[in-house]
């Protein structure tokens, strides 16, 4: 074995996701009751057990962490397109579109002395494109319906009541 | 964060695989060795991106198999020093923090390394961030934690042999073979839900 160039690239959250699906599908692996539904071919395992668990366990941490929101190749390009007006370094970018900052200290965070070479402005405008383009819905939407299966069951309530009268 | 590393190594097919695609069956062998393996020196290599060349294949007197000579890219988990990386709690030691990131445990916040005003409470085996002094703020086990990388220490565990990073292969008191230590002294590191 002889390592060649250690650092010929660098990959993105997202691209190493994109991967590593390919080969889950190639390969008809099944992680979750999801994929099960999706295919019922043979599992092919010629890569090895290594593989499969490393490709399970990363595919799982990808899906959590933010770059799992990321739905597709368009919006990501848009996203670069965007980061490349500010004079950002090549790891910066790549820790902003695998962490996607929504908050200022984390921004912060990633881009060292950000204070100085961003104003305010400029930060909030990365900011506001990562909400603009993934807004987040999910934590939004599971409060309505909490809201509302609460007042269904005033207003069955209200209604039980209402017939007992009768 | 993911690196591509070019690597060139000799690789033996074995005749069962002779009825598959060559580049296919290289894969597929190059998969066996290196798939979540740590490269000394380089990283987690998490699997073969392409072949970039195959030589024509070498025969050995005695072996079956075929020897093809292969250079390819592979995908490498190798953060850098200064990243910010997600992980969970997975245990709070009072010399530190032990931070899970699923297909990667071998991580360590040193004490040294975590904010001022940190404490250890035995009692609940949890470590606790005083910010001011009415304010504590709890690192619990499974809590979601950011954290900056400082420095990454590979152990030699045999020279001559790649070594699997899943616990089955490994007796107890062998040490990891790729260790990355973390800090949580920056704003913005720490439990996520403080940022929020």
């Amino acid at each position: 074995m002889k390592v060649v160039k250690p650092r010929s690239e660098f990959l993105s959250n997202y691209e190493v996701l994109r991967h590593l699906k390919g080969i889950q599908k190639k390969n008809n692996w099944v992680f979750s009751d999801k994929d099960k539904k999706e295919s019922n071919k043979r599992h092919r395992d010629f890569g090895g057990v290594n593989l499969e668990m490393v490709v399970k366990d990363s595919l799982q941490y990808l899906e959590s962490s933010p770059c799992g929101v990321i739905g597709s190749i368009d919006s990501f390009k848009q996203l670069m397109i965007f980061l490349n007006q500010f004079e950002l370094m090549k790891a910066e970018k790549l820790q902003i579109v695998n962490t996607l900052p929504r908050s200022m200290v984390l921004l912060y965070a990633l881009v060292e002395e950000c204070d100085q070479r961003f104003s305010e402005a400029e930060s909030e405008l990365i900011i506001e494109k990562i909400n603009e383009l993934y807004p987040v819905e999910e934590e939004a939407e599971g409060e309505e319906d909490g809201e509302e299966a609460e007042e269904a069951e005033e207003v069955e309530g209200e209604d039980v009541e209402a017939e007992a009268d009768n | 964060m993911y690196i591509l590393s070019e690597i060139e190594d000799l690789i033996r097919v074995p005749p069962s695989s002779f009825n598959v695609p060559i580049k296919l069956s290289v894969t597929d062998e190059l998969h066996q060795k290196y798939s979540n393996r740590v490269v000394g020196g380089l990283g987690l290599v998490v699997a073969v991106w392409d072949v970039l060349q195959l030589d024509d294949g070498l025969i050995r007197p005695g072996d079956g198999g075929v020897f093809v000579g292969t250079r390819f890219r592979c995908i490498v988990w190798k953060p850098f020093a200064g990243e910010i990386l997600g992980g969970w709690v997975l245990e709070c030691l009072p010399l530190g923090i032990k931070v899970r990131m699923g297909f990667f445990d071998e991580i360590f916040i040193k004490k040294e390394y975590l904010f001022e005003g940190c404490e250890y409470k035995e009692a609940e085996k949890a470590w606790v961030w005083k910010p001011d002094a009415d304010t504590e703020l709890y690192i619990d086990v499974n809590e979601k934690i950011r954290f900056r990388v400082e420095e990454e220490v590979f152990n030699d565990v045999k020279a001559t042999e790649l070594k699997a990073t899943d616990g089955n292969t490994q007796s107890g008191n062998e040490k990891p073979s790729y260790v990355i230590i973390g800090s949580c002294q920056v704003e913005g590191t720490g439990c996520v839900s403080w940022w929020e």
